[in-house]
């Protein structure tokens, strides 16, 4: 096995074991990087040598992870996947990638990402669109696409990205990956340039859930930079507990979530639920109120924010934005502000009927995409004779959750008959997330995982 | 086809002043429709007194 196909938490023990060199590790990191990130488009800026903090000794043991490009890595241009922003060079570290250096995290380059974080598909006219190792032709997902893919070909051990509408659950689904949005508000988002400050939130994606539990541990705490940060006294989602999947209650969202799936990613799902009644969950079908307008009230808060602070970039350098962020750039210019403010007014209501909803639940389970991942340049998707709107087909089932707060992971639950992977994703009460990743890591084990595809 | 009369014409120019070139005012027209859905929505699920709040703020209540 190569050391690059290790999980973080497999490289962080033989480290600490003394029975793996992580200087090595860190090489063969950037000797991947060196030969396929031109085919993949993982990176756009490497760190050759890697940033390092001044620590040796922390949770993280040197292992090489990568950050998105939004977050501000001191000295080094943060272009949210833009050309707009190419010279935005960095004065300072964004809190996240303090807390990776102090946890002795190796820090390998900057993902690739969808132009300006806005978008689900990972695509990216001026650094070029990453590229699914599943397969070639085929989109990552995004916008976290380049952290999906350094992950899923062993450039990086694990990924740091942001999650506003599931920009870390799809890839990762679509990559064959773990994809973790903790709650919302508790890690910093200083340092992170901005989609939607009502609702970005910094995730991670990595190849086990046990993988997420232990970087996001280290990232999450009280900032004074950031007044969105609450943190609950003693809370913690490391290390996971190993529940006994008996008798526990989850509730499954067919209804709406459901309704329509590729037939693929509806075998695997009852696939899921059958491997559950079979360890004796309890399963009840729960339908989310207003689910629909939770949607509603997202895309209405995400564009006009994304207005807000691009918008600008529509007069000031019309010729570097692409045609389809145009579109959506424009969408939240021209949102009348009441109803901006009415979208922002539902959020308190729709929070408390979703908590009304998973009360007395452990988790709600639901596929986390309705399709597997689709070709790159493909505007719709066919599912089931229906043609569907790609980025309708790739929100649906992630969104909603961004706009509640709520924890959420996404897993794989094995390959569609093309070879294709599948993600299932739990979702959690608000703070719940460690009960959240510890079944999710249950599951996980009993699903068996899946293996990376080899590169050529 | 849109754009071409003259009081289009002078909605296209003046929208590009505002915010930026627009090459496709047919956009426009679906964006409209989809944002009057979007304010029926709203307008009917807020009620009088619901107040403003801040997603941070929520959040912080409700971990206390």
């Amino acid at each position: 096995m190569r050391v690059s196909e290790l999980t973080l938490t497999e490289a962080v023990t033989l480290v600490r074991s003394g029975n793996l060199d992580p200087e090595a590790l860190v090489a063969e990191c950037l000797d991947r990087i060196k030969r396929f990130n031109a085919k993949f488009k993982a990176f756009i800026t490497v760190f050759d040598p890697p940033v390092r903090g001044k620590t040796r000794r922390g949770s993280l043991a040197g292992a090489p992870l990568s950050i998105k490009d939004l977050f501000h890595v001191k000295g080094y241009p943060t272009t949210a996947g833009s050309i707009v922003l190419r010279e935005n060079v960095a004065t300072y570290n964004s809190t996240v990638v303090e807390r990776l250096l102090r946890n002795s995290g190796v820090i390998v380059g900057k993902n690739n990402l969808h132009e300006l974080t806005f978008g689900i598909t990972g695509f990216n006219p001026h650094f070029g669109t990453a590229v699914n190792p599943w397969r070639e032709a085929y989109i990552t997902g995004g916008s976290t696409s380049g952290g999906a893919v350094s992950v899923a070909t062993g450039m990086s051990l694990a990924a740091i990205g942001t999650d506003t509408g599931g920009s870390v659950r799809v890839p990762a689904a679509l990559c064959g990956l773990v994809g973790y949005k903790p709650t919302y508000g508790l890690i910093s988002r200083y340092g992170v340039v901005p989609l939607s400050w009502t609702l970005d939130t910094v995730g991670v994606i990595t190849k086990s859930v046990t993988d997420a539990a232990l970087l996001t541990a280290v990232l999450i705490g009280r900032d004074g930079r950031d007044s969105s940060v609450a943190v609950p006294r003693d809370f913690r989602v490391h290390p996971l507990r190993t529940p006994n999947l008996k008798r526990t209650r989850i509730g499954v969202l067919s209804k709406y979530f459901c309704d329509r799936l590729a037939e693929d990613v509806r075998s695997r799902f009852e696939d899921v639920t059958a491997l559950l009644e079979s360890e004796g969950a309890v399963l009840s079908e729960v339908e989310l109120i207003d689910v629909e307008l939770m949607s509603v009230s997202r895309s209405v808060i995400t564009h006009v924010e994304a207005a807000a602070t691009f918008g600008k970039f529509l007069r000031e350098r019309p010729q570097d934005v692409s045609q389809d962020l145009k579109a959506r750039l424009f969408q939240g210019l021209t949102t009348p502000a009441p109803l901006y403010v009415n979208a922002l007014r539902s959020m308190p209501k729709l929070i408390k009927e979703f908590r009304r909803s998973v009360k007395g639940l452990d988790a709600l389970l639901l596929p986390t995409t309705m399709v597997t991942a689709p070709r790159i340049g493909q505007s719709e998707v066919d599912v089931n004779g229906v043609s569907i709107d790609i980025r309708a087909a790739l929100l649906r089932m992630v969104e909603p959750f961004n706009l509640i707060g709520a924890p959420a992971v996404s897993f794989p639950c094995g390959l569609s008959r093309d070879g294709l992977p599948v993600g299932v994703q739990l979702v959690g009460d608000l703070y719940s997330d460690r009960k959240v990743l510890s079944l999710a890591a249950s599951l996980e084990r009993l699903l068996g995982g899946i293996k990376m595809p080899e590169l050529s | 086809m849109l754009g071409e009369k003259p009081l289009e014409r002078e909605v296209v120019s003046r929208l590009t002043s505002l915010i930026g070139p627009m090459e496709d005012i047919g956009t426009l027209i679906t964006l409209l429709e989809r944002l009057k859905s979007y304010r029926e929505r709203l307008e009917s699920y807020v009620d009088v007194e619901d107040s403003l709040p801040v997603h941070g703020i929520v959040l912080r209540y409700e971990s206390e």
